[in-house]
């Protein structure tokens, strides 16, 4: 297994707000911070990915000089950057790169960005193929409210309770107390999330992610450039992506894309869930995190609420979840995926102290980008010490 | 009974004109293939099932259930800033799509899933009037 390509350095900015830096500051910031973990120079980098706007590529390449001969600008959200890691592999083994930088930077929190209660933007669609959200922006339909309508359904349909959502977010407050960099570290009760003000009922405040400055980057390198580097590197197994949306209004809202990216990635990996010694699942929402631990298989549709009950998704539980803190407690600057590969891989490096996972050989990353009950993107990745 | 809320206008296209204009005209249309006989919403050009182009305009009962919903209590959208707290929801039609709407002429507490519901419309110009539900 050591024929696969790796990830070799990887940065996370420690800054939560920061009022004076620009996006691409973070991103140079960032691609510096994971080059010298790795222990690479700017010219070892031959590949470039990024989820940004359009030409993004072009001007990150410029900011830091860089001559590419691979890029990727696949933007499907907050999932993008899972998708990058995966296609850097895929391209490294094909040869077309030896080190691909994935970077991602954002002042969402300093530029007061309303990530989760504006509406879909359809006026400032450059592509002209988001047509359909002019059948969303009459109803004042927000981002947390097309979430919140799947808790809804998933309460109706399988008695989940509030409660049992707000145990997800009670678990990541936990893990992140245990780490220095984490937005907010102070403990909370299920009583303080269902107390808490409401923001798109059934979800409420602490049911939501933060909102931070921030950035982070990773880099994927090929076994001969991963065997000269700092850091042990960490192995790519492997994963799948998957797209699900309206389907012609005919869909079901609880089907969520984990339930296609879940399974073919353990079939493509031949990993069994047992085999999962932590996960890294998008946590925009208390709900998100629940339907995509149905979607990926560890329980079944209609079981995630008793299943994320007891602690299983506490660091020293059966199912380790989000040992950072999450996006509900850690850092979510608008696109977290990236981060979810970041902290899987300083587990498997054993480099996390006191939130460290004991014995992690085996992480699984799930990101979720855009509109969970609608149009919205899932990606799976597995990733080995 | 309408809202009279000054809804945010929808960017209207070829593809949705002739659905927005039905709307206007208080008729609630869904989009019929003649292909392959399945009905989709919102409506396209090319059939999303078979991707045939033969789609006619067939006009709804505007009768159907809610799916689900949300009760929107902060939203950053300048013309609902007032309306706090207002429901969302997907309705599914009787004919078979669902769609995202607002549920009027009803407390928010008292929206309920698998409630039926019946289209209305709020009129925001003459040429435009946006489908809305309240209990049937």
């Amino acid at each position: 297994m050591s024929n696969l390509p790796a990830i070799v350095g990887v940065y996370e900015h420690p800054l939560r707000k920061a009022p004076d830096y620009t996006p691409l500051r973070f991103i140079g910031e960032c691609a510096a911070g994971a080059l010298k973990d790795a222990g690479l120079e700017p010219g070892d980098i031959d590949g470039l990915a990024t989820a940004g706007e359009t030409m993004a590529v072009n001007y990150i390449a410029e900011y830091l000089n860089l001559r590419p001969r691979w890029f990727d600008s696949t933007a499907i959200g907050g999932s993008s950057f899972i998708s990058h890691i995966l296609h850097a592999a895929d391209a490294i083994k094909q040869g077309h790169a030896r080190a691909v930088l994935i970077v991602y930077g954002s002042t969402a929190r300093s530029s007061a960005a309303a990530l989760g209660s504006s509406s879909r933007d359809e006026v400032n669609d450059p592509s002209g193929v988001a047509d359909a959200d002019a059948f969303y922006t009459p109803y004042g339909v927000n981002l947390v409210s097309q979430y919140a309508m799947v808790a809804r359904r998933h309460m109706h349909q399988y008695g989940t309770t509030h409660e049992q959502l707000a145990e997800i977010a009670v678990t990541c407050r936990t893990h992140a107390a245990l780490n220095p960099l984490a937005r907010f570290r102070d403990p909370i009760t299920v009583e303080d999330v269902i107390a808490s003000r409401p923001i798109a009922a059934p979800l409420h405040m602490l049911d939501c992610c933060v909102i931070t400055d921030g950035g982070g980057a990773v880099i994927v390198a090929s076994p001969e450039v991963a065997r000269n580097c700092a850091k042990k590197p960490v192995r790519v197994l492997g994963g799948s992506e998957a797209t699900t949306h309206r389907e012609g209004g005919q869909h079901d809202l609880l089907d969520v894309a984990a339930r296609q990216s879940g399974p073919a990635a353990f079939a493509q990996t031949g990993l069994k869930h047992s085999e999962i010694d932590l996960c890294m699942i998008y946590d925009s929402f208390t709900i998100t995190a629940l339907t995509t631990l149905e979607g990926l298989g560890f329980c079944k549709p209609g079981e995630g609420g008793p299943f994320v009950e007891g602690g299983r998704l506490g660091i020293n539980g059966e199912l380790p979840m989000n040992p950072d803190g999450g996006a509900l407690s850690n850092h979510h600057p608008g696109r977290r995926g990236i981060f979810l590969a970041i902290e899987a891989t300083r587990q498997l490096r054993a480099e996390c102290g006191p939130r460290q996972v004991k014995d992690a050989k085996t992480a699984l990353c799930h990101g979720t980008g855009g509109y969970l009950s609608d149009r919205h993107s899932g990606v799976t990745m597995m990733l080995g010490a | 009974m309408t809202t009279n809320w000054k809804r945010p206008t929808p960017r209207i296209t070829p593809e949705s004109k002739a659905y927005w204009k039905a709307a206007a005209d208080g008729v609630m249309t869904l989009a019929k293939c003649d292909n392959c006989g399945k009905i989709h919403h919102h409506p396209q050009a090319v059939c999303p099932f078979c991707w045939s182009s033969e789609i006619k305009a067939i006009p709804s009962s505007g009768a159907g259930s809610v799916v689900s919903f949300s009760v929107v209590h902060q939203t950053a959208v300048a013309q609902f800033r007032d309306k706090v707290p207002y429901v969302v929801a997907y309705v599914k039609l009787d004919e078979g799509p669902q769609l995202v709407t607002s549920i009027v002429n009803c407390e928010v507490d008292a929206v309920q899933i698998d409630m039926r519901v019946q289209v209305q419309f709020d009129k925001i110009s003459d040429d435009v009037a946006i489908p809305v539900f309240a209990p049937a």
